[in-house]
């Protein structure tokens, strides 16, 4: 059995429409994952309204919907407010966080009060309910998922899942390079394999494929460092040492045309091979869908 | 093999699909672009087929829209459907898969300049007005 991975926004940090990033798209992050049928969204951004549509048009239409937010921030929860199925009172919506945190609710409820949008949280026609990992596990349906923190302000999450031995690995916003344990060596031997912490290694270990924010270049990264977001060759590496069988670079930066992307993406395939790896590494482009395992 | 632009020139190397209206394709009278597939690699090549119906399938078989005779290719291999403006392929299970610019793809949704390959076959998207 596969999963089906489908790409609804890839861009981070802000909506970046217009012709230069039409081929990846300008849609910030939601990713959908089904198995059989049980369909999980990872992320709320503004891609998730055109998975909203998508999913009225599908027969028979999917009522269950679980939600897998990485973290608050605007790029990853702006499309809820336009996201269609959440006024059908026919869904129920499930969203997941750590046990008793009402984090994501209080702010994807947040957002929808007078000053920032007509309609309210109360209002909304799908049941929507709350459900809860417990020591970083839980299970939906026959798939089973994992989530662990990243280093990003405010923290983010990244999450696992697996479903008959097949596993996806969703870990965007995820500064990996402030968690090296030799920080330097990436400025001093850009072309080294870079050590990997080691508690991220162990999440993703021989995932089938890995979704990663691979937002900046080695020349971009010194400027802005802190911001939560790793230099693409890391998370190479990562991928490398973790055994990954492929990688999906995701979370384009808003100021990266198509062609930069391609040619980030290429950098990213030479290193892998540069270190010896068949890993398989592509552009997360919205609008398309793989199947894994 | 030297790739041509699509124009009135090349309407007899164009397989013409028509659409349900049966609106004449590829004659030139037109003054929009169209969109179309350009066969660049496999038997035929180079040929052109403009997408003017809702869907077609790319295949082997004879009742394909889009026929190929190549073995690589599966008898029903990929659908190409029209969805608004745009256009999105999707693999019918087939037995070499579908590759979008050299990535394995379920489906997508095709932008100018996309290369498709279905086995030995190769084709170019090219977007229309």
């Amino acid at each position: 059995m596969s999963l089906l991975v489908k790409f609804w926004g890839t861009r981070g940090s802000v909506p970046t429409p217009g012709r230069r990033t039409q081929r990846y798209g300008g849609n910030t992050s939601c990713v959908e994952i089904r198995a059989g049928d049980t369909l999980i969204i990872c992320d709320g951004g503004t891609g998730l309204r055109e998975l909203g549509v998508d999913l009225a048009r599908r027969e028979p239409r999917p009522r269950r919907l679980h939600m897998f937010f990485s973290h608050p921030h605007w790029d990853h929860i702006q499309g809820f407010p336009f996201f269609g199925p959440a006024y059908d009172p026919g869904t129920t919506l499930f969203v997941y966080g750590a046990a008793r945190d009402w984090r994501i609710h209080e702010l994807l409820s947040g957002q929808m009060v007078s000053h920032y949008f007509p309609v309210s949280f109360r209002d909304l026609g799908a049941r929507i309910i709350a459900g809860e990992f417990h020591e970083g596990r839980l299970a939906v349906d026959s798939v089973n998922v994992t989530t662990f923190e990243q280093h990003h302000p405010g923290v983010s999450l990244g999450y696992v899942f697996e479903h008959e031995g097949v596993r996806v690995a969703y870990c965007t916003d995820s500064e990996l390079d402030a968690q090296l344990p030799d920080s330097h060596l990436a400025e001093h031997e850009p072309h080294a394999l870079r050590p990997a912490p080691e508690a991220v290694v162990a999440w993703i270990r021989g995932v089938d494929l890995l979704i990663a924010d691979g937002q900046w270049t080695d020349e971009e990264y010194p400027k802005r460092v802190g911001w939560g977001h790793p230099r693409a060759s890391t998370v190479v590496d990562l991928a490398v040492r973790a055994g990954v069988k492929q990688l999906g670079i995701f979370h384009h930066d808003p100021h990266h045309a198509d062609t930069d992307v391609d040619a980030l993406v290429e950098s990213c395939r030479q290193r892998a091979r540069a270190h010896g790896s068949s890993l398989e590494i592509f552009g997360a482009r919205e609008g398309m869908a793989v199947k894994v395992g | 093999m030297g790739r041509k632009p699509l124009g009135e020139e090349e309407v007899e190397h164009t397989a013409v699909i028509t659409d349900p209206m049966g609106s004449a394709v590829g004659s030139g009278r037109s003054t929009s672009r169209p969109h179309y597939l350009e066969l660049v690699e496999g038997p035929g090549a180079p040929r052109y087929y403009e997408l003017r119906r809702p869907a077609a399938v790319v295949g082997r078989s004879e009742q394909s829209d889009i026929q190929v005779d190549s073995e690589g290719l599966s008898r029903k291999h990929l659908l190409v459907t029209r969805n608004g403006g745009e256009f999105v392929v999707e693999d019918m299970d087939s037995r070499n898969g579908v590759f979008l610019n050299g990535v394995k793809i379920h489906s997508a949704t095709l932008r100018d300049m996309d290369t498709l390959q279905l086995g030995p076959v190769v084709f170019v998207y090219h977007e229309g007005d």
